[in-house]
């Protein structure tokens, strides 16, 4: 027994010592980049240096490969340390790119190779990778911290929305919905949340939603928490050019499921809590309360609608309406699983909206 | 051998035994009491004059009662004792005693008249509490005794007094509730004491090793302490106190794992209070054990563990360091442990160079030289302080020497060697025994009811029984007073 039990020790001590990944001889890959550029599939790789003598911080590599994997190896001759993808932050990808190709395919080896981190936010970049990742902000963290950054406080305005690996490879899975990333843009030689990018049900990127829009979008995810704010003009209140800024601060939004007459029907009913967070416009607001109401209500409808519309339009379903058609008439909804952007291209959706204003805020 | 009747004999004998020593007092006198001649024998080093000469001298020289024999001697001393054997005669000189020989007499009287350099009684050293007494043990075994009686004025409190020793006599003295403490446990300690075989067993911490039950082991299994308040806790709970003569610690067993992180302390102070403490301690001890190595682990193998914004700063803080992470940690931490040894045998006034020129040279210059990197000073920084946070000290050396073979074992295997080294440390102290009963108690075995004295203190009033651990026989310890 005490012969075994010190074997066993010695053949610990013995097994693979040459397995370690010493953080000094890494080449760590925070933020990587896949761009196309007239055929080739370029890929870049942004990561930190941690040495006295270098100048940068930051080294940048670009290889051209017919994938991510062979980029590695690629990468791996240009980098000095070992080049590994277990920290990777952000991955950039041009929407040239996402246009031409289905991105999945793309990004298979970060699914399948689990020492790659799979909770890397995706991003589509408008505009030329290269410019992103060798772009030098001195007023900006690392580029990784500072895309990240960017990325997850836009997220919590909802003008972004903030979607990793994980989440982009579960709304593909999801028959009853499609994916959508965040995008970025470079705006005056800085970099900038630019909405988000909508995929259709194969992983191709198909539109976009402006930084104006995305909050409707989450509102209609349900995503309302912490708050969902939003400007709107006040000129059928007042007659003049003046704004209100609202922010929807807790709501309700219900799905109400039904197929007639060959297609499905969604009504959409959203109660929103909302408090005034700024008023430009000259109004008493405990006077006109209930048309202010009615005109937040008028505004989120107005809005939503025209969301749905494009979603139909362009027969993607990132809210999410397929999950409902699922739920509740499954039996329509087997048939048309498998082109679920169609259906939903054919489907009535109708939105009715109640507001009220919870606060005047502060001051009123 | 007898002791010879003729006063002649006996100073020949007293000659032949004692050749060179020259504080033996042989004083012969013509006592009028007896109206014979009597030798007093002491050692005058060893023995208190003043006794002597008040208590003993002057009764002799000048009280004028008649005695006919040894029993009506007057002398006054409370503590009395005859003998006819030479041995015991020898014994007691050495232990201070004065002997009287009578001419014609085949017995001699041992006189209680000890007095030896001895040190006040003081505020305890190594284990200072804020509430607690502020007496500490001293050197002396029945000064040690008095000051536990004064604590339990009970006629269950026994103390069983052996002598351990060839050559030292040390007395070990044996204190324990006889109607808590479980008879088996109290003789397998009496056995194991009364087997020890050597010349002489100069501290406490000698006894405990003669007599430990797993001595490759690198905890403690029997607790050290200088508190009497503290002994007396123990007792309580139906541990036995051992009491060393010449030594200012006391030993008590059996003891159970966690109660090396408990101090008199938790017991005085607001229970959610206590609790918080031994929380704390809890955390240091794995931070104690665990942190170099978790910093290793993480360096050498698992980048992925560390947060974006940590692992920036603690490459770009490695990026002048040189050495592998196992070896900067092992550097760092032997410096830190050279400084405690430094600072611990140094008297003080030099011992504050040593913390200057330590912070110095660690903190700043290392660093600045590029030898190590900042986080690595912070990390043995912290695994430093855990392990002065550990009340016991021999359980928090045992955390400190515990902590190099983790680092080791996490330079090879991550935080899979990590993971193996606490199985083996769980799997070592769910082993161990503590005179027979479970170390690990109340964790293995589990005891769900002595939880609430572990890592947590709940209020004094709800803690109705004595804790399992060293098996008393008395489980109720008071009766429900409070809701």
């Amino acid at each position: 027994m005490k012969a075994a039990a010190l074997l066993l020790c010695v053949a610990l001590f013995l097994s693979g010592c040459g397995m370690n990944t010493k953080l000094d001889s890494l080449t760590m890959t925070l933020t990587l980049g896949l761009d196309t550029d007239g055929g080739k599939l370029l890929s870049y790789s942004s990561s930190p240096v941690f040495n006295k003598d270098a100048k940068e911080h930051t080294e940048v590599i670009e290889v051209n490969a017919s994938s991510l994997r062979e980029g590695r190896y690629k990468i791996d001759l240009f980098a000095s340390g070992r080049a590994v993808g277990g920290k990777i932050q952000n991955v950039v990808i041009g929407k040239a790119l996402a246009k031409k190709k289905e991105i999945p395919s793309l990004l298979d080896v970060l699914y399948r190779d689990p020492k790659n981190s799979t909770t890397a936010l995706l991003i589509v970049y408008d505009g030329p990778v290269k410019e992103l990742m060798e772009s030098k902000q001195k007023d900006k963290p690392r580029l990784a911290v500072a895309i990240k950054d960017l990325i997850m406080t836009t997220a919590v305005d909802k003008q972004t929305v903030k979607t990793n690996l994980l989440d982009f490879h579960r709304t593909l899975f999801d028959k009853g919905c499609t994916p959508f990333a965040s995008e970025m843009t470079r705006k005056n030689g800085k970099m900038m949340a630019n909405g988000t990018a909508l995929f259709d049900n194969k992983g191709k990127y198909v539109t976009s939603l402006s930084p104006k829009e995305t909050p409707f979008l989450q509102l209609l995810r349900k995503e309302i928490k912490p708050a969902i704010p939003f400007t709107l003009r006040t000129a059928a209140l007042t007659g003049k050019k003046e704004n209100i800024s609202v922010s929807i601060e807790h709501g309700k939004v219900r799905y109400e499921t039904r197929y007639r007459n060959g297609r499905f029907q969604f009504h959409v009913q959203i109660d929103a809590g909302v408090i005034i967070t700024e008023k430009i416009a000259d109004i008493d607001i405990s006077k006109k309360q209930k048309k202010l109401e009615k005109m937040i209500a008028h505004e989120i409808k107005t809005k939503t609608t025209a969301l749905v519309k494009t979603f139909q339009h362009h027969h993607v379903d990132p809210v999410g309406f397929g999950l409902y058609a699922r739920a509740y008439e499954y039996d329509h909804w087997k048939k048309v699983e498998n082109d679920w952007g169609k259906a939903f291209a054919a489907a009535d959706v109708s939105v009715s909206v109640k507001a009220k204003v919870i606060s005047y805020g502060v001051i009123h | 051998m007898w002791i010879p009747s003729s006063l002649a004999e006996v100073e020949a004998t007293i000659q032949a035994t004692w050749g060179e020593t020259p504080d033996l007092v042989v004083c012969r006198l013509n006592v009028r009491q007896l109206k014979k001649d009597v030798v007093l024998l002491y050692l005058d080093s060893l023995a208190d004059k003043n006794s002597i000469n008040n208590n003993v001298l002057q009764p002799l020289l000048f009280e004028t009662h008649d005695a006919t024999n040894v029993e009506e001697v007057a002398v006054l001393i409370g503590q009395k004792k005859y003998t006819n054997l030479w041995s015991e005669v020898e014994t007691a000189v050495f232990q201070g005693e004065s002997v009287l020989f009578i001419d014609g007499e085949q017995q001699a009287l041992l006189l209680d008249t000890q007095g030896w350099p001895q040190r006040a009684i003081a505020e305890p050293q190594v284990e200072s509490s804020i509430k607690g007494a502020h007496q500490g043990f001293i050197e002396t075994s029945g000064k040690n005794i008095a000051l536990i009686r004064r604590y339990l004025p009970n006629r269950e409190l026994k103390v069983k007094e052996l002598v351990v020793g060839r050559r030292g006599k040390t007395k070990v003295a044996l204190l324990y509730l006889e109607d808590v403490t479980h008879p088996e446990v109290l003789k397998e300690l009496e056995d194991r004491i009364r087997m020890i075989d050597v010349d002489a067993v100069v501290n406490t911490g000698e006894l405990m090793q003669l007599i430990e039950d797993n001595p490759f082991s690198p905890f403690p299994q029997f607790l050290l302490t200088e508190r009497p308040d503290a002994a007396v806790s123990n007792l309580l709970q139906g541990r036995i106190v051992v009491v060393v003569d010449r030594s200012p610690s006391v030993m008590i067993a059996p003891m159970s794992f966690i109660a090396f992180f408990q101090t008199i302390d938790d017991y005085s102070t607001r229970w959610m209070i206590a609790t918080f403490l031994r929380l704390l301690r809890t955390l240091a001890f794995f931070i104690a054990i665990f942190l170099p190595s978790l910093y290793i682990a993480a360096i050498s193998f698992h980048y992925e563990l560390l947060p974006l914004n940590l692992i920036l700063t603690v490459g770009e803080s490695r990026e002048q360091v040189p050495l592998p992470p196992i070896l900067e940690a092992i550097l760092m931490e032997l410096a830190i442990e050279m400084l405690r040894e430094a600072g611990l045998r140094l008297p003080a006034p030099i011992g504050q160079t040593v913390g200057i020129v330590g912070g110095v040279v660690i903190g700043q210059a290392a660093v600045q030289a590029g030898l190590v990197s900042n986080i690595m000073v912070v990390v043995v920084a912290i695994t430093a302080i855990g392990s002065f946070i550990i009340p016991n000290p021999d359980m928090s050396e045992s955390v400190r020497l515990i902590r190099f073979p983790m680092m080791i074992v996490s330079s090879l295997f991550g935080v899979i060697g990590m993971a193996i080294g606490l199985m083996i440390l769980v799997i070592h102290l769910a082993c161990l025994e503590s005179l027979g009963t479970p170390f690990g108690s109340p964790f293995a075995p589990v005891r769900f009811r002595d939880w609430k004295d572990t890592v947590v203190r709940f209020p004094l009033w709800t803690m109705r029984s004595r804790p399992l651990s060293a098996h008393p026989i008395q489980l109720k310890r008071q009766t429900k007073t409070r809701k």
